[in-house]
């Protein structure tokens, strides 16, 4: 009943003679669409790119290697400084052992003195160099 | 007394890390003598109680060097060293202090 209010044309004689209500294109069709390709062949040729690239890679890595020479000078300045100030760091150090290794030298003696035959002090390797000794009980603190 | 002063109560500067990187350079210069006799005694026999007197030089030789950049330029030493203490002996970061310190104790 719908379609023939909607559709009505005045005098029709049935509802098969109802007009045609289609969404259609408008008179005269279209406008129309490109949908073809437009890939200009303009710019920078191949080997215009691939040097412009080899070029920027090559300033990178000039400048990576600028860059740790800079780094390399103040590697060096530490170094250097470190190296300035470890004779007397060891020098203080080699005070300070020396003092705390008479002071167990005597207490060995001390402890050992009952025993026969025991050399007090250097009874360790028999390599004739000099080893620090290996049990920690000189530096509590640090062991 | 804090940490990053250079000096104790009589005037001697003390050893800590800060003062001695900051005078690390003079020290290369000024005591290389003395630090290089006590290398070679240490690569010879590294035991300690053989190289007390060369180590003995060194310090010497350092605490006077101390003593006497001090003495010199006491400002310009007390920046550096408060700089170095505060950047924990990173040199690039105290670059000012350091050409205030060279222009007024040159390196000779």
């Amino acid at each position: 009943m719908t379609e023939a209010m909607i559709r009505n044309k005045p005098g029709m004689a049935s509802v098969k003679d109802m007009p045609l209500l289609q969404d259609g294109p408008p008179p005269g069709g279209f406008a129309p669409v490109r949908y073809a390709r437009r890939i200009s062949n303009t710019g920078p040729s191949a080997m215009a790119i691939f040097l412009t690239f080899s070029g920027a890679f090559a300033w990178g890595m000039y400048q990576v290697g600028q860059g740790n020479k800079i780094r390399r000078a103040l590697k060096e300045e530490k170094y250097a400084a470190r190296r300035a100030i470890l004779p007397i760091l060891q020098a203080e150090e080699d005070e300070r052992f020396v003092s705390e290794w008479k002071k167990y030298l005597e207490y060995e003696a001390d402890v050992m003195k009952d025993v026969p035959g025991w050399k007090v002090g250097e009874n360790v390797y028999n390599s004739g160099r000099w080893m620090p000794p290996a049990t920690g009980e000189l530096r509590p603190d640090v062991w | 007394m804090e940490a990053n002063a250079a000096v104790d109560g009589t005037g001697n500067p003390i050893p800590t890390s800060a003062v001695l990187t900051a005078s690390a350079k003079h020290i290369g210069i000024r005591c290389m003598q003395e630090n290089m006799a006590f290398l070679k005694c240490k690569k010879n026999d590294p035991n300690p109680e053989k190289c007390l007197e060369k180590g003995r030089e060194v310090t010497r030789c350092v605490l006077g060097l101390l003593k006497d950049l001090h003495q010199r330029c006491p400002k310009e030493m007390d920046a550096y060293v408060g700089c170095m203490y505060y950047y924990t002996n990173e040199f690039d970061l105290c670059r000012k202090e350091q050409e205030a310190f060279e222009k007024a104790c040159p390196l000779k």
